[in-house]
């Protein structure tokens, strides 16, 4: 568990710098996107975790484009984007997972897919009794949706629904690119109310605020490893705990709390 | 490692003052607590250590917060570019 819980600061000085990239980086996503529809969630919903941690049934979707070799891949050319969504076999072997996105730089997660879709970390936790089981699915979402409108009316409840149908007690969010972001966030609040805990990581957090999500966790590392460091799997899989542990140390919706490690490279 | 590894050498060399810095950091506040632990404690050389303890916050401050920040920026700019080609 990490040693002292820092909440991302709401005023001052460096609340100042992060409103200010954000108002840099929303005048120019029209530029490159014309299609953007800033999405914001209006009412951020909430459900309590009342479980031990190591009971709790633990899914994974990810804005990453992620998906298996085997599947089509995601639409990276078109300029409105990819909605849809790939289930991920439980079971599945890492080295059958690619990346299906060109937003952002996923060069080292193209070798070790566990700093962007921890499937490696979660079995482990599981191993370890840290967690209690996974369900048969994860679901994988290529962030590039500019304009979410139909990923809110269909994809995005219908992976909610296979997730409640299946028990799942809390979601581990992971982002890709920036947009990643918005998409992202729009998913976990949709899944947090069909009652299930959630939280993201975020590697944007002047997004992921303006968004407004349950919980998030701050990691300030570059796109590409929202879930760690690559080729190293005791930090994948710590950073992942310690993500998880906020669950229920978070009681107020829309918080993002800093994590406490500091980017070393792609060697961790 | 990043498609544009140039990005990835600007990068280290701000984790590597990074890790500078925090030695340095820890070694000041050694000092002051063995300054401090002395039966009489020269405070003048307290002062002086705290100074540069000052001076350390406020460049890791620096590095962290504004340096390292734009650098992942760049970092995140420099895939798609590399992607578009």
């Amino acid at each position: 568990m990490i040693e002292k819980i820092e909440v991302l600061e709401t005023s001052g000085p460096a609340y100042e710098r992060r409103s200010q990239r954000f108002k840099s980086w929303f005048e120019s996503v029209y530029q490159w996107h014309p299609n953007f529809l800033f999405t914001p969630n209006k009412e951020v919903n909430w459900t309590k975790i009342t479980k031990p941690m190591s009971e709790w049934k633990v899914g994974i979707v990810s804005s990453s484009g992620t998906h298996l070799k085997s599947q089509k891949p995601f639409d990276i050319v078109g300029l409105d984007g990819d909605w849809s969504y790939r289930e991920i076999p439980v079971d599945t072997d890492p080295k059958e997972l690619m990346v299906s996105d060109s937003h952002y730089d996923h060069s080292d997660a193209d070798s070790d897919i566990n700093c962007m879709f921890p499937i490696v970390s979660l079995h482990e936790l599981v191993k370890e009794g840290v967690i209690g089981s996974l369900p048969s699915k994860f679901y994988g979402f290529m962030g590039f949706v500019p304009d979410p409108r139909d990923l809110i009316a269909h994809n995005a409840p219908e992976v909610a629904q296979k997730l409640k149908d299946e028990a799942v007690d809390v979601v581990i969010f992971t982002p890709g690119c920036a947009v990643c972001h918005q998409t992202l966030g729009i998913i976990q609040n949709i899944v947090e109310g069909f009652g299930i805990a959630t939280i993201t990581t975020t590697l944007k957090p002047e997004l992921t605020e303006q968004v407004h999500v349950p919980r998030a966790a701050y990691l300030k590392f570059p796109y590409g490893y929202s879930a760690g460091p690559a080729f190293d799997l005791p930090m994948q899989k710590k950073i992942i705990r310690d993500v998880l542990e906020l669950i229920p140390i978070i009681k107020e919706p829309g918080l993002i709390i800093k994590m406490p490690y500091r980017w070393h490279g792609h060697t961790g | 490692m990043a498609v544009d590894k140039r990005t990835d050498e600007l990068m280290g060399h701000v984790e590597s003052m990074l890790d500078i810095i925090d030695d340095m950091t820890e070694d000041m506040q050694s000092r002051i607590k063995k300054e401090e632990a002395k039966e009489n404690p020269d405070e003048s050389r307290i002062h002086f250590y705290q100074s540069q303890l000052t001076r350390l916050v406020k460049l890791n401050g620096l590095l962290e917060d504004d340096i390292l920040e734009v650098m992942i920026s760049i970092r995140n700019i420099s895939g798609p570019i590399e992607y578009m080609e």
